[in-house]
């Protein structure tokens, strides 16, 4: 089996590598997937089970549940993919507040001038995704044309800094900016950009899997097996070069495929690497070379707890997803921000956690004597602290981790603690490779890097100037992470150039009277 | 026919061969993977652990050739070395697939041992297909294929059948060994407590027997592919899965399993789903009377519905530790024979031959402490698979060891939960440092699975019992659960004989029950024997795994920081 032709080589076997597999192994393709890991799904990853608690390190929100055109395309729900929606997003307490600050599903908690914005953002930019991307002045000028375009475009003109002014108070400006860090956008003066606030608004809707991320990779691989996809793990690709027509890849176990095209689901560093045999013009290689990461990442904790879940002094927020924790006034998490900006290790760890488990029972096993609960904290970070190593400081910063949440949460102690467990941003650039310096998303989302820069003119529609190569992971538009928008694009070009059968309707409008995100 | 449970000794590979064979079946998972119990785990990056499930027995499986698995993608890798023990004298003991290495080893122990083990396991390769085929991918019980079986022990033994059915496990190792470092080493695997309870007359000899049959090694990638791969095909051949779907219910109508209904907490609550054909159960022996209904089961067959409800799960609770160390691991027996260092599967065996005794004792009678640290069988994937090593050179080594679950002595089952988590960790640390000089020293962080962490992973593990249920002398070979259940229309792929294990013969073994009276058996790519496709392809797969070093170029970061 391993000796054909294929038709579609996709390396990277990641959400988006997935996705397009899929796809076009629907289509009629003769597919082949390789992935360095000896698992599929990529950032998706959530440790299946093996402990009671789940691990969901990388990508555990997603941005729309639904209306992610493969849960349509694929009839996701028959195989039992689930979505759990919480209704409240997002809790904050300053210190002297009587009670917690929370951002609601939708956006409810935020200023109305604002949230009408972030919710313009959502409408206008969803259509965008599926589809190649246009120029921004193009984008620009058919979003002037209608209100919620003009509010939109007014939203991605804002800065971190004014959006947290914008956000109502303190405590919800605190949350409005930490969402910002979240989606990966730490310097408060730069504008966000359409993609930008997008990822922002998106955080206002959070979609987790129920079963853990993982569940969604899973879904993805066996339709494709189903259909005929072929799936190689461990399978470490070092090198794409041409074989007459054709690609030959080759691994680094000696093993070699040969296909009709490549879809290279990559981040750049990685993909440079493997074309360099390929004639990639130098205005691309150059702005794969050049490509901005994030300034600042996330340090990811999980804790196995028994019994009763943590929960915050005097709370009335403790059903939200998300609950900052150790910001001391409004503008902490903006200093939290900078100072991990400049490879500084905080001293006192601030952040958020997530209980997990109360919003999906899944991530925690019922027992024996149980209840268990998965406690999930995050915090901003610098992807490699200055004058050390997170190797040196993984083990440490956890157990701060923990102290962080037992000194704002009422209820925990060390008794409880069964497992421990912490990702800094260098293990995530280890695990996935692709994830450099921590970075989920493969690069930032500044106007810059996003539409018809993502990563460049010539290749953010996917297709690439040489014949056959195509790119369809995160560096290329959109790059909104979960929203498997690469494959999804470089499927539907890679199915256009192969005369194959396009089975799968176009996207939805995604806004409007047919939404299938909600707007209010 | 619906398979419920998507375990990789039962359901999956059951499901595979089924479907494959032309029927149309549904396998319904609780957790959201299926194999819960043989994953990989890269709890550390760049690492690969595969801490259930660990070495990997499918080079006795026909499922290897029947599904193709290897023209599917799968690796498969063996080291020279099937079991390996090391001793503290800095010693060590190599059984090896080829029995003169195994005698080169033993010699250095004991000439006559040796030659005693020469003799015995060429005797036993001659009968390894055999054996294979009638003790373990045979369903039992099968009275006939029993007796069979029994002669072969004999006949691989040297010892005439009456006096072998009156021997314990210790007492005919003594008999035919006299090195004690021998002797620790052939009734390690007794230890496991997988093959008949050791110190049972007869079944005990029989126990040391059996555990000469087994090959060794290890899926390329870890343990996980193999889930992958047997997934592959059966999806490839039409199968349908359902994860995150706990069974709440198998409906039996007028003494026939119809349907099972699937519990509020699925991803379908409530649902009902019927079988034309039947269920096929991989939850074990008290589960699936729990799904069943007692009641139901007892108006069937009464003597059933009690041994299953006194079915005994509680004398080896598996608790599992995986270290990440940095560089290699360091054995102390490594000027004794450096044939060690290419060990997948090393046993820290007892201190003595007095001890490997007591410690049998101690496991009956509930002694924790007794019974810890006795036996360790720790795997270090990267003797064979380079892909579980890091690119910084760290790789994970994973220990194991069977505890009674009741730890009446400690304070109780929830115990397990307290202050002895860390105690054992650091006993356990030291009883490693003991076999291995320096391992401390390169230990950076390590993860502990107790008997109930177990148990929590896998509902049906109940008492962290990975194997479907105490292999003592009222739950051996042809007492076990049938695969046939009394109920018609339900079999059983858990709790069966034999031992659930990645050689996936609990579900061979269903599948080839269920397609007989399906009469679907018949099947031309249905014809594989146990252990040819391990044996005769040996010099391929004991070949090492190499993979090129990555490129300079990329290891160059050229990123920009951001401005």
């Amino acid at each position: 089996m391993d000796k054909e032709t294929f038709d579609v080589m996709v390396v990277g076997g990641g959400p988006n590598g997935l996705a397009c597999a899929a796809y076009l192994s629907r289509a009629g393709a003769r597919v082949l997937v390789l992935e360095r890991r000896f698992e599929w799904g990529g950032t998706l990853m959530s440790d299946n089970y093996s402990t009671p608690f789940l691990w969901n390190p990388a990508q555990f929100i997603l941005p729309f549940a639904e209306a992610l055109p493969p849960y349509s395309d694929f009839a996701l729900a028959e195989v039992g993919v689930r979505f759990i929606k919480p209704a409240v997003v997002m809790s904050c307490a300053l210190p002297g507040d009587k009670r917690a600050a929370v951002i609601c599903r939708g956006g409810e908690g935020i200023a109305k001038d604002l949230l009408v914005r972030l919710r313009a953002v959502s409408e206008v930019v969803a259509p965008l995704l599926y589809r190649a991307p246009q120029p921004l002045d193009q984008i620009e000028t058919s979003l002037s044309a209608s209100h919620t375009g003009r509010l939109a475009l007014e939203c991605s003109r804002l800065t971190p800094d004014e959006l947290q002014a914008r956000a109502g108070g303190p405590a919800v400006g605190s949350m409005v900016r930490y969402l910002c860090g979240l989606s990966g956008f730490f310097a408060g003066d730069h504008p966000l950009g359409l993609l930008g606030a997008f990822a922002v608004a998106r955080l206002l809707d959070p979609v987790i899997v129920r079963g853990g991320s993982k569940v969604l990779a899973n879904a993805l691989f066996r339709i494709g097996v189903a259909v005929g996809g072929q799936y190689r793990a461990v399978a470490d690709v070092r090198q794409i070069a041409p074989l007459g027509s054709d690609y030959e890849v080759s691994c680094a176990d000696g093993r070699q495929f040969r296909g009709r095209t490549v879809v290279s689901t990559l981040d750049p560093l990685s993909t440079l690497d493997l074309v360099r045999g390929l004639p990639v013009p130098p205005p691309i290689v150059g702005k794969l070379e050049g490509w901005r990461l994030e300034p600042a990442a996330f340090f990811t904790a999980h804790f196995g707890i028994k019994g009763v879940p943590p929960r915050l002094p005097g709370a009335l927020a403790s059903e939200a997803l998300m609950h900052l924790v150790g910001f001391n006034n409004g503008a902490h998490v903006a200093e939290l921000f900078a100072t991990t900006a400049r490879g500084e290790l905080p001293e006192e760890v601030s952040g958020h956690f997530t209980v997990t488990s109360l919003h999906d029972p899944l991530q925690a096993s019922a027992g024996p004597y149980g209840p268990l609960h998965t406690v999930r904290f995050q915090t901003a970070v610098p992807p490699t602290p200055s004058g050390t190593s997170w190797d040196k400081e993984r083990i440490a910063y956890r157990h701060l981790c923990w102290d962080s949440l037992v000194r704002h949460t009422v209820g925990l102690d060390e008794s409880r603690l069964l497992f421990e467990f912490a990702e800094s941003p260098t293990d995530l650039e280890r695990r996935f490779r692709t994830t450099r310096r921590g970075s989920l998303r493969q690069g930032d989302l500044s106007p810059d890097q996003s539409f018809i820069n993502r990563p460049h003119p010539d290749c953010s529609a996917t297709r690439t100037p040489v014949p056959g190569l195509y790119f369809g992971g995160g560096s290329v538009h959109p790059g909104i992470p979960g929203s498997l928008a690469g494959g999804y694009n470089a499927a539907s070009a890679v199915c256009h150039d192969l005369g194959l059968n396009r089975w799968w309707p176009e996207p939805a409008p995604l806004y409007g009277q047919d939404a299938r995100i909600p707007v209010v | 026919m619906i398979v419920v449970g998507g375990g990789i000794s039962g359901g999956l590979p059951c499901a595979a061969y089924l479907q494959k064979a032309g029927l149309k079946v549904l396998l319904v998972e609780a957790g959201p993977e299926l194999g819960v119990f043989c994953p990989t785990h890269e709890t550390w990056p760049g690492t690969l652990d595969s801490p259930h499930a660990a070495i990997n027995f499918c080079g006795n499986s026909p499922v290897v050739e029947d599904l193709d698995l290897e023209g599917h993608g799968f690796r498969f890798r063996t080291s020279p070395v099937a079991l390996a023990t090391t001793h503290r004298d800095g010693t060590n003991c190599l059984l090896c697939h080829d029995p003169e290495l195994t005698a080169r080893n033993f010699a250095l122990h004991s000439q006559r041992d040796a030659e005693v083990m020469l003799a015995i396991q060429t005797r036993a390769e001659e009968k390894m297909v055999e054996m294979n085929e009638l003790a373990f991918f045979s369903p039992h019980p099968d009275p006939a294929k029993f007796e069979r079986v029994l002669d072969l022990c004999s006949y691989v033994t040297g010892y005439p059948l009456d006096e072998l059915s009156t021997m314990t496990g210790p007492e005919l190792i003594e008999r035919t060994f006299e090195s004690e470092r021998v002797r620790q080493t052939v009734v390690c695997p007794l230890a496991l407590h997988e093959h008949g309870a050791p110190l049972a007359r007869g079944q005990g000899a029989f126990g040391v027997a059996l555990s000469l049959f087994y090959t060794t090694g290890l899926a390329i990638g870890g343990n996980e592919a193999l889930v992958e791969v047997v997934t592959t095909c059966f999806l490839e051949s039409g199968g349908t899965i359902l994860t995150s779907c706990p069974v709440e219910k198998i409906e039996v109508q007028d003494g026939r399993a119809t349907a099972v209904i699937l519990s509020d907490l699925a991803a379908f609550p409530g649902a009902r789903i019927e079988a034309r054909r039947g269920v096929v159960s991989n939850v074990g022996a008290l589960k699936t009377m729990d799904l069943v209904g007692e009641d139901v089961l007892r108006m069937v067959d009464s003597r059933l519905a009690s041994k299953i409800k006194h079915w005994k799960m509680d004398l080896r609770g598996s608790t599992v530790t995986s270290w990440l160390i940095d560089g290699d691991v360091p054995w102390g027996s490594v000027d004794f024979d450096p044939l060690i260092k290419s060990s997948v599967l090393v046993y820290r065996a007892f201190d003595s031959w007095e001890g490997a005794k007591a410690y049998f004792v101690a496991m009956l009678n509930n002694d924790t402490w007794g019974s810890f640290g006795q036996v360790i069988e720790i795997l270090n994937y990267g003797a064979c698979d380079p892909n579980a090593v890091s690119p910084e050179g760290r790789r994970v080594i994973r220990g194991e060891e069977v505890l009674p679950y009741p730890l009446r002595d400690l304070g109780g089952p929830s115990a397990w939960d307290g202050p002895i988590r860390d105690e054992l960790l650091r006993r356990r640390h030291d009883v490693i440092e003991a076999i291995a000089p320096g391992f401390k020293d390169r230990t950076l962080d390590c993860y502990q699975w107790t008997p109930i962490d177990i148990w929590r992973i896998n509902p049906a593990a109940v008492f962290g019992q990975v194997l479907g249920g105490d292999f003592n002398e009222d739950q051996w070979m042809l007492d076990r659960m049938p695969y046939r259940m009394p109920i018609k229309s339900l079999y059983m792929s858990n709790s069966v004989w034999p031992a659930g294990l990645s050689w996936m013969a609990a579900g061979y073994n269903a599948a080839q029950t269920v397609a007989a009276d399906c009469g679907v058996r018949d099947r031309s790519w249905w014809k594989a024997r146990p252990t040819t496709w391990f044996f005769q392809n040996l010099d391929r797969l004991s070949q090492p795994l190499v993979l090129a070093r990555q490129s300079a170029a990329a290891t160059v970061q050229r990123m920009s920081t951001p401005g």
